[in-house]
This record gives C-alpha cells, sequence and structure tokens, in this order.
C-alpha cells in the first residue's frame, strides 16, 4: 500500500501539536465527499482542539488572490478545494510564491490522488515542507453503525469486483493499488494494519 | 458528537511532544530557527563564511550558492548577513524577493526595486538622507509598486482626413508603420531595458550616498531557487544583477540546482564565485554532521541513538528532510500513546516519506529508478532525470554519482517485492 492513511480525529491530534503561531502544511488525498469532510473536520477541530476552520474554494482563484485571501484569514485551519480546476502552470507559480503561503494557519489541501500527483510534481518546494504530512483520509468505523459499515462495503465490493479476501490478499502482499477507497476498504474490515 | 471518546493525552505528555515539534517544524522560518539556537555550524559543510568573505573582500561580486531544495540554502545566506553585519563599514540587506513579488511571471527589475526600497529603509532609520533622497524614494516607489496617471483620449468621431498630406498618397490609402530590422551584428551582452536602466539609476543615487559615507552595501537575495528551471531563474535575474554590478554592490543569491547542469552551466560563468550546497553525508559513522543536527534540536529528550542514526540514513543528507522525518516519528509516537519515540514509530515515518515521494510518479520516472536500483546508473541528460533531481527524489551524491532517496527506495523495493 502506499498511502498514509488517518482518519479526522488523528489528523486534528496533529493539528493540535502543530506549535501556535507557525504554519503547518498537510495534504489530504482522496474522493470523500466535501461536505463530509468540511463537517468532521470541524466537528473534531471544535471537540478537540477549540480550533477554527475556514474553507476556500480555489477554483477560479488566482494564485495572488488565493494568497490575498490568506491573508485576512484568521483561522486556526484553513481547508483549501477546488485544485483540479488548476493547471500545472498554477502549481508551478503557488509553489515559487510559498513564502506568501505563510500566514500561521495550518494549511490543508484537500484533492484527489490524480491532482496530489500534479500538484506535487509541480511544486517541488511546497512537497518538501509537506514532507510526511500527506494522508488518505481513512473512515472511522467506531462513527459508523453496523448496517452503514455493511452498506459501504457493498459498495466497494460491487464497484471494484472483488471480495474483502481479496482486498486483504492483495494488502497483504503489497500489490494493491495506491487508491484511497482501498485503504477506505481495508479500515472497514478493521484491517486498517494493511493500509500501512 | 465525539467520534472518539478521549484523544486528549495529559498536558505534560502533550507539552513534551509539542516542545519537540517546535525543534522539528520543516516549514520553520531560517530566521527563527537560528535565532533560537537550533541549527548546527559544522566547518566542513557550511560556506556561510566563504559567501562572506567573498563579499567582504571583492567589491562588487556576484556569488550564486546553489543546491537542492531542503539543503539548507537560506540559513547559510542569513549566517553570511550575519557575519557580514559584524563589520560597521557594511550594511548587508537580506531581501526573500519571492515574498516581495510574483516571480513566477518574468519580471526584470524586481530585485533593483526591492534592494532600492530596502537600502531606503536602512538609510532612513540610521541616517538623515537629504531632501534629495527622499524625492528618489518617492520615484522609487512609483516604479516600484506603480502608480496612476492621465492620457488623453482621441474622440471616436474624430476624423484623420482634416490631416491627410497628399504627399502621403502612394499606391493607395494608407499610412506607415515603423518596423525594426535587425542588425547582423548583435551586441555580445543583451543591452538594458529601459526601465531597469531607470530603475537603476534611481538605486545609484541612494548608494552613492552610503558610498560617499564609506558603507558598502551587500544584497542578499534569497527566494530565486524557486525559479527552479535555469532559464526561468536567468530571465528574471539576469539585467537586474548586471544593472547591480555597476552600482559596486556586491551580491549573494541562491540559485536552482539546474543551473550545475546542462545549460545552466552557461549562466554559472556569469558569477564571479558559485558556491554548491550538496546533501550532507547520511552516514553518521562517515560524519557526525546530521547527527548533531539532531542532537542541537534536542531529539535525545525523545529518541535514541541507534533511531537517530536510521533517520539520518533515511534522509539521504537533505537536511529538511531529516527534519521531517524527525517529526513524523514525533506524530506518530504521539497517535500511538507512546511516551518516546520507538523503533516501528521511526521505520513508519520513513514510510511515509518514501510513499510522499511515489506519489504522482510517472511509469517512465519509476523505469529510471528502478534501473538506478539495479545499478544501472542515472545521467541528467532529459527532461525525466532532471525532474527526479530536482524533485529529490534522485540525490547527488558527487559530481557524477547518484542515488535514489533512501526513503523512496525503500518503499519501491516494497512494492517491487509485492508485486513479484
Amino acid at each position: 500500500m502506499t498511502s498514509n492513511s488517518a482518519p479526522i480525529f488523528e489528523i486534528v491530534r496533529l493539528i493540535d501539536l502543530q506549535p501556535t503561531g507557525e504554519t503547518g502544511f498537510c495534504m489530504l488525498v482522496g474522493p470523500l465527499a466535501k461536505l463530509h469532510l468540511i463537517q468532521e473536520l470541524q466537528e473534531e477541530l471544535s471537540i478537540q482542539i477549540e480550533g477554527s476552520l475556514a474553507v476556500i474554494d480555489v477554483k477560479g482563484e488566482t494564485v495572488l488572490s488565493l494568497v490575498e485571501q490568506l491573508r485576512t484569514k484568521s483561522e486556526a485551519v484553513i481547508l483549501m478545494y477546488g485544485f483540479d480546476s488548476w493547471n500545472d502552470g498554477v502549481f508551478a507559480s503557488l509553489d515559487i510564491n510559498r513564502s506568501m503561503l505563510e500566514n500561521g494557519s495550518f494549511l490543508v489541501f484537500s484533492l484527489d490522488l490524480r491532482t496530489a500527483g500534479r500538484f506535487l510534481d509541480n511544486a517541488p518546494n511546497i512537497r518538501s515542507f509537506l514532507g510526511a504530512n500527506i494522508f488518505t483520509v481513512a473512515p472511522d468505523p467506531s462513527a459508523m453503525s453496523a448496517n452503514e459499515i455493511a452498506d459501504r462495503l457493498a459498495q466497494l465490493r460491487n464497484y471494484y469486483k472483488l471480495s474483502d479476501a481479496e482486498i486483504i490478499h492483495q494488502a497483504a502482499n503489497r500489490s494493491l493499488a495506491p487508491d484511497p477507497h482501498f485503504i477506505e476498504w481495508l479500515v472497514l474490515l478493521e484491517r486498517s494494519d494493511l493500509a500501512r | 458528537m465525539p467520534t472518539q471518546p478521549s484523544t486528549a493525552a495529559p498536558p505534560d505528555r502533550r507539552q513534551r511532544f509539542r516542545t519537540f515539534m517546535r525543534r522539528f517544524n520543516p516549514a520553520a522560518p531560517a530566521k527563527a530557527t537560528i535565532g533560537e539556537g537550533l541549527i548546527c555550524q559544522y566547518a566542513e559543510r557550511s560556506v556561510f563564511k566563504k559567501l562572506a568573505a567573498g563579499a567582504d573582500l571583492t567589491l562588487g561580486s556576484q556569488q550564486l550558492l546553489v543546491g537542492g531544495i531542503g539543503s539548507g540554502k537560506t540559513t547559510e545566506l542569513m549566517l553570511a548577513q550575519q557575519e557580514l553585519a559584524g563589520n560597521t563599514q557594511m550594511v548587508p540587506l537580506y531581501i526573500d524577493v519571492s515574498a516581495e513579488t510574483d516571480l513566477s511571471t518574468v519580471n526584470s527589475g524586481a530585485l533593483l526595486a526591492s534592494l532600492g526600497m530596502h537600502i531606503w529603509r536602512a538609510v532612513a532609520s540610521n541616517l538623515n538622507p537629504p531632501v534629495s533622497l527622499s524625492a528618489t524614494y518617492k520615484a522609487l516607489t512609483k516604479a516600484a509598486y506603480g502608480y496612476q496617471e492621465q492620457v488623453w483620449v482621441e474622440q471616436p468621431d474624430y476624423d484623420p482626413s482634416d490631416d491627410y498630406d497628399p504627399s502621403d498618397y502612394r499606391d493607395g490609402p494608407g499610412y506607415y508603420h515603423t518596423i525594426k530590422v535587425s542588425g547582423k551584428l548583435k551586441p555580445p551582452f543583451p543591452a538594458f531595458r529601459r526601465d531597469v536602466k531607470e530603475l537603476a539609476d534611481l538605486v545609484s543615487s541612494m548608494t552613492t550616498f552610503l558610498k560617499e559615507r564609506g558603507i558598502e552595501l551587500v544584497a542578499v537575495f534569497d527566494g530565486l531557487d524557486r525559479l527552479i528551471k535555469a532559464d526561468q531563474f536567468w530571465s528574471v535575474a539576469e539585467q537586474d544583477l548586471r544593472a547591480i554590478r555597476l552600482l559596486e554592490v556586491s551580491v549573494l543569491a541562491t540559485g536552482p540546482l539546474s543551473i550545475m547542469y546542462g545549460q545552466g552551466r552557461q549562466i554559472k560563468d556569469y558569477f564571479d564565485e558559485v558556491h554548491y550546497l550538496p546533501p550532507a553525508v547520511a552516514d553518521p559513522r562517515v560524519s557526525p554532521f546530521l547527527l548533531e543536527v539532531l542532537r542541537v534540536r534536542g531529539a535525545e529528550d525523545l529518541i535514541r541513538p541507534e533511531q537517530m542514526q536510521k533517520l539520518c540514513l533515511a534522509s539521504g543528507g537533505v537536511l529538511r528532510d531529516l527534519i521531517s522525518l524527525a517529526r513524523s516519528a514525533g506524530e506518530n509516537a504521539y497517535l500511538d500513546d507512546a511516551d518516546d519515540i520507538e523503533v516501528r514509530h521511526v521505520d513508519r515515518a520513513i514510510e511515509q516519506l518514501g510513499n510522499s515521494y511515489l506519489l504522482g510518479l510517472g511509469t517512465q520516472q519509476k523505469l529510471i529508478l528502478q534501473n538506478m536500483l539495479e545499478g544501472k546508473g542515472f545521467k541528467p541528460s532529459d527532461a525525466e532525470s532532471m525532474e527526479l533531481l530536482i524533485t529529490r527524489r534522485v540525490l547527488e551524491q558527487s559530481e557524477s554519482g547518484y542515488e535514489v532517496h533512501p526513503a523512496l527506495a525503500a518503499v519501491l523495493a516494497q512494492v517491487t517485492n509485492g508485486s513479484e
């Protein structure tokens, strides 16, 4: 498996470790529904650290207009999404201007797997800041009912035409593709150990 | 509703880890890191004394500091600035160009404008500038940040036939449009653009004012290394650096790693001296530098020596990666509710960094890396290979030796073994 998975509550625990006033960088890779992700992040922030969340849709934004928005935000955490609309040149421009991103907040870039690859390839300086802080958001089974888990597993089996046993086998021998859906699958099967 | 019953760590444990995180923040500004005494000055590696000596001994010299992402260039520049500031006759001005302007568009004059504004701040806060220099500052401000002016707009119903001159009539109605025909001899160096020349004249007034008082200026330009392609770097820097050379202001600047390769080598020749900051020696048995980097930041509070060695080796000698790895290991221990960083937290951190380098790798690039791991060598001769170098998936070991970043190599080996 080639993704680092963590549920939102763990990511918020990491945000809590970030020294106050220092800009932090984190990337969330995955197909989780945007509203669900925002809501869960908001809840966990208020429960764990009483932190506030700002959300920016970067679609249609230029780098400079995004920087301007970041400068006016005072929230502890800023989640940005909509990067799939950016071309490679905009990512490169963001990278060159990375000093302008330093606003003292914890910056979360939320994007799908393909866009994450483009982002990181065109923004090597920001990649360097992110270091290992690139996560696939894993579901938190403790927050789901047994029926919800069963329904979601059935969806995944049906979509990928694979059984639970096949997923576990592929993960165990490290031949499972680096898809956030597969991580979610393993977590729901309570085999998150194989997602590492 | 909480999704977890309890995630709060006891305050003292949380505080221990928070203190650790503050010391191991890969995104922390170099100025803060230096100020807190968290850097390790190691004579065999540091180049800041050479940079400072070059600026001190040769007035108007231009030096370039080149290295990969996360190699510590900004720290070296700032230390050079500190060193120079110890000389009362010198005023070193640190300028993070990327924080002052959008470098992603070709913007000749940006370095000059930034330099002029920084000189003015130094003059205004330490000396009593004459009225003439204040006027120069106002003109410089206009050039730096732009201004509004009124222009005459012709009326749409204006009839040009009123001014018609029959002698202009040739084969039919028309007008002469001026075009420029290039000559066969091109000047050896590009001429200065008019706006850059005007800007240089303004800055020259300020540098002259300081020179008359026996003060030597050193411009320390940081951020230019973000222009990762050599031609991109040069298109932004060339005009300004040539103009600054005439002002007899010494320059220290950062440049991208790509200057060491291909056509970038021609750019190298422009500078009086180019200092290359390679990845540090990763193996603590060969050089203690990286271990010292960890120790100075207090790694021993949470990590045992053998795990520190492992982190050093996995960093490939990239300083920021070493900081990231230590931080990530700390995060893993914290999430695991452990009191100290143990071997599994270090292993996990290495895998996490390797995974982040793996993300976005294309098929061709994977093949290049696989060939390297099989001992087939590496040549940074094409775009794919250069990108691997620039993104630090491949690291320079010497002028002609390269290695796959150790954290990435470990993950690639797992992927390969799994698919066999």
